[in-house]
């Protein structure tokens, strides 16, 4: 088991070397530069890069990032002068995770909920309502949730704040928002799985022993359908709690969100790779997490791994 | 070897084929490379503009989506045939448009040059007389506009709402959009105490350090919370007294201005505010270390563009070099034409005489900066809302990051009896809609109103929805090395062509006006109650489109350049 953990953390350490790299380059070779823009001159334009050290040769930038990517320094925007990339992500990471936690919270129990009730009374009323509520959920892009939202809660009835970031009210809409695509796709891949765990032998055999409608539910078929479920999880926490560009956008919240973004627009390249390296750097970790649980949730896969 | 053979026998072969090619009057036309923005509007713009050339001369263009930083990379590379490009002003005077395109000018994308508007610009620096100024400008620019290494298509228009009960918010073309000093609310539903403004930046404001800034949400911000030596009033005229400075004397010879501080000026944090704040300052914006994009505003002041000429080397790799280099930039800095003679005295000899001087000294990269507090934050200065110091009407009370700004009134400030906000909250949500809906609920007090939305504002609020003219001009750059687009023949068919009205009315929808010269009527000419275009340059260009001239002018110019007419569809 030791050894199993061990070699998935070294892949992990191994994977994240090869992303800042591609990353790295990708990035000096797509044209123009972070100071370009209209009332550059070619003298400042010098100077600029002067400051910066992006005069020097690319592969000693590249040593230089990696030096200092060791000792957890993630260099200096560029576009906001001044501000460290790290204060950037210590300062706006915590406000995309809490937002992105209430969206999953919601997501996953809603979602699971409306999936197992879905294949409990498939084909009848109350499955075709969770499958529509799926269809819209996956369908319907988040801006539009979001903007009908802010229009009929906010600006029309005032129940809800239309955006800003300050109390707890605030954080209903964007959740929501941010969630809805989740708890659809949460439901629909419960609903799937649970089906075909209804048919398997072993739910036979539960029943055939005489335990009731909800044990069989509850100890034989929830806790089988729900494994495909916990591989996804990984990235999908590692996606929805690093920000997401559109809903921090509307509602106005200050996450990493926007940053993925516009740093590249902005061709600002420190935070182009402290974006990257930290997104890249959460979802291994949670990949590397999904799959030493899933070595001791699910034993067969601890003895496939365990013997190469 | 072998390669290399079979490669120039290939080379040579093709060298042969185009030049027999040349010689028969039915090549093709080449690709007209038409290079603009990656965005929705953006594209909806370039596809517009696509269609009425199509329409107008029936040459298609052929289109390249890219974004921002791509597109001045390619333009710098040469690598396009036209692409629309833009230019805000700096001061209010046509040189602000017309210096660029001369030859030696960094900014002149094109690289055009023309010898005559070469010398009428560089006397019309000299010169100090204002009537011959308008006139030699006037000449330049209708070369330009005869050439037309860059085709004026457009002067956009600021559309924006404010509620009734908002007052005073002065909105100026040049520099800083907005200055809030003399703003104030009557009549706001739930009563006006405590004065203050909600509004929305739109953004987290890039970078509040004054020397090098170049936004317009920093400029508003800053103009909010420092000031310069004078402050634009509510008539639109720079006095004496609007701003740090009591009064300044000018020379005989209109080089030198002597700046009379007001007494008791304080920063934000009680030390008093000098002359001295602002020598530093401008000696820092032009300093090569600085790296500062605006430093160019202060080429005016004798020896400033000494000091950002010098090269800094690598300090970590050629430590002796740049110490030398040191101490040049030190001995320049000496020899620059700042000078703070005492605590109330500033000193500042021009290159030459100027008669914009005073009006660039209410822009931000002339605001004063404490020595003492910008080196002891250095590079994060400015950064945070306690690692900075104000003098203006307004200091940063709460700054949170991509989220919201709370600017609170300043008792140091000299002129704080007249200011009556106690606060603007600002919101920095960069969505458009969000804003509207805020608007709507009287969560926002003013806003800027996107294209799509003017109908709608226009209908339901006709007395909230306002209207201003920019200072910026909207243009084609022409890729003078292209085939075609190097002969001005085919450049003034291509612009006779284009139906300027439609594009503005069918394409761009938002009240931009068609451009028939180059320099924006916004302009003033040899004094503010006169439009530098209106009187002196006038409608040059067709606003609607001369087909008729443009096919004959099509014709001739490829005739001559050996091309085929493009097939009317």
């Amino acid at each position: 088991m030791l050894r199993y953990i061990l070699r998935r953390f070294g892949f992990m350490v191994l994977s994240l070397w090869v992303i800042v790299t591609i990353t790295f380059i990708l990035m000096n070779v797509v044209p123009g530069n972070p100071f370009s823009s209209a009332k550059l001159t070619p003298q400042v334009l010098k100077q600029l890069e002067r400051k910066y050290n992006l005069d020097r040769p690319k592969w000693e930038q590249y040593l230089t990032y990696l030096k200092n990517l060791l000792r957890f320094d993630l260099g200096i925007s560029i576009r906001e002068r001044g501000r460290s990339v790290n204060s950037i992500i210590k300062s706006c990471f915590p406000v995309s995770l809490v937002v992105g936690i209430e969206a999953l919270c919601f997501a996953v129990t809603t979602g699971l909920a409306l999936g197992i009730i879905a294949a409990l009374y498939r084909g009848r009323t109350i499955d075709y309502i969770a499958i529509i509520i799926a269809i819209i959920g996956v369908s319907v892009p988040n801006f539009v949730v979001a903007s009908t939202l802010q229009y009929i809660l906010g600006a029309k009835l005032k129940i809800l704040p239309i955006a800003r970031w300050e109390g707890p009210k605030y954080h209903i809409l964007p959740a929501f928002s941010l969630g809805l695509g989740t708890l659809a796709t949460m439901a629909r891949m419960m609903r799937s799985s649970m089906l075909e765990v209804v048919n398997q032998d072993y739910i036979r055999t539960a029943k055939a022993k005489g335990l009731s409608p909800v044990q069989v539910t509850w100890r034989h078929c929830i806790r089988n359908a729900i494994l495909p479920i916990v591989t996804i999880l990984g990235p999908l926490i590692a996606n929805i709690t690093t920000g997401t560009l559109v809903v921090e956008r509307m509602f106005g919240i200050p996450g990493l969100g926007r940053y993925f973004v516009e740093s590249i627009y902005n061709r600002d390249y420190p935070l182009i790779m402290g974006t990257t390296v930290f997104y890249a750097a959460i979802l291994l970790l949670m990949t590397f997490l999904v799959d030493i649980t899933y070595a001791i949730v699910d034993p067969r896969i601890r003895l496939v791994k365990g013997r190469d | 070897m072998r390669f290399k053979k079979w490669f120039s026998a290939l080379v040579c072969g093709l060298l042969l084929l185009s030049l027999v090619a040349g010689c028969s009057p039915g090549q093709p036309l080449p690709p007209i490379k038409f290079l603009s923005g990656d965005s929705e509007v953006a594209k909806k713009y370039a596809m517009g503009l696509q269609e009425i050339v199509r329409k107008g001369l029936g040459i298609e263009l052929t289109l390249e989506n890219v974004d921002f930083k791509t597109r001045l990379q390619k333009m710098r590379d040469g690598d396009f045939a036209i692409v629309m490009a833009g230019w805000a002003a700096d001061y209010n005077d046509p040189m602000t448009f017309l210096d660029m395109w001369t030859t030696n000018s960094p900014y002149n994308d094109v690289k055009w040059s023309n010898k005559q508007y070469d010398d009428l610009i560089a006397k019309a620096k000299a010169s100090g007389d204002q009537a011959e100024r308008m006139n030699l400008m006037a000449q330049a620019e209708k070369i330009l506009l005869e050439e037309l290494p860059i085709i004026p298509i457009y002067w956009p228009q600021r559309n924006y709402a404010e509620h009734p009960w908002v007052k005073g918010i002065i909105r100026t073309a040049i520099g800083p959009g907005n200055d809030w000093k003399f703003a104030y609310t009557e009549g706001r539903p739930g009563g006006d105490d405590p004065q203050h403004l909600n509004l929305n930046l739109g953004e987290e404001p890039p970078d509040l350090q004054s020397i090098t800034t170049t936004d317009t949400v920093s400029f508003d911000v800053l103009n909010a919370c420092l000031e310069g030596l004078v402050r634009l009033g509510p008539d639109g005229q720079y006095k004496q007294g609007s701003g740090l400075a009591e009064s300044w004397t000018v020379s005989e010879d209109g080089t030198k201005y002597t700046f009379k501080l007001k007494k008791g000026l304080k920063w934000s944090d009680g030390t008093p505010l000098t002359a001295h704040d602002f020598e530093y300052a401008w000696k820092k914006a032009v300093d090569p270390r600085t790296a500062s994009q605006y430093n160019y505003m202060l080429f005016y002041i004798k020896g400033a563009e000494d000091v950002a000429n010098i090269q800094l080397p690598d300090k970590e790799k050629e430590p002796a070099k740049y110490k030398e280099a040191e101490a040049a930039i030190q001995a320049a800095m000496d020899k620059m034409g700042v000078k703070a003679v005492d605590d109330l005295t500033l000193e500042v000899e021009l290159v030459a005489k100027n008669n914009i001087f005073i009006s660039l000294t209410a822009f931000p990269t002339y605001f004063p900066l404490n020595q003492k507090a910008h080196e002891k934050w250095g590079d994060k200065y400015a950064t945070e809302k306690d690692k900075m110091l104000f003098c203006g009407p307004f200091v940063i009370d709460q700054w949170e990051h991509g989220s919201k700004m709370v600017l609170k009134k300043n008792p140091n400030y000299w002129d704080a009896k007249n200011v009556k906000l106690e606060y603007i909250q600002f919101d920095m949500i960069k969505d458009i809609n969000t804003p509207i809906s805020m608007y709507e609920a009287n969560q926002l007090d003013a806003i800027g109103v996107p294209g799509d939305f003017i109908p709608k504002f226009q209908k339901e609020r006709p007395q909230e929805f306002h209207q201003m003219a920019e200072a910026v001009a909207w243009y084609l750059e022409c890729n003078l090395n292209h085939p075609v687009l190097k002969d001005p023949k085919f450049r003034k068919a291509l612009s006779m062509a284009i139906d300027r009205q439609a594009y503005c009315d069918n394409v761009l929808r938002n009240y931009s006006k068609p451009a028939t010269g180059l320099t924006p009527p916004s302009i003033a000419g040899k004094d503010a109650t006169e439009s530098f275009h209106d009187k002196y340059i006038g409608n040059i260009l067709p606003a609607t489109g001369n087909p008729q001239e443009a096919q004959k002018l099509l014709k001739e110019s490829l005739k001559q350049l050996g091309y085929a007419l493009p097939k009317q569809k």
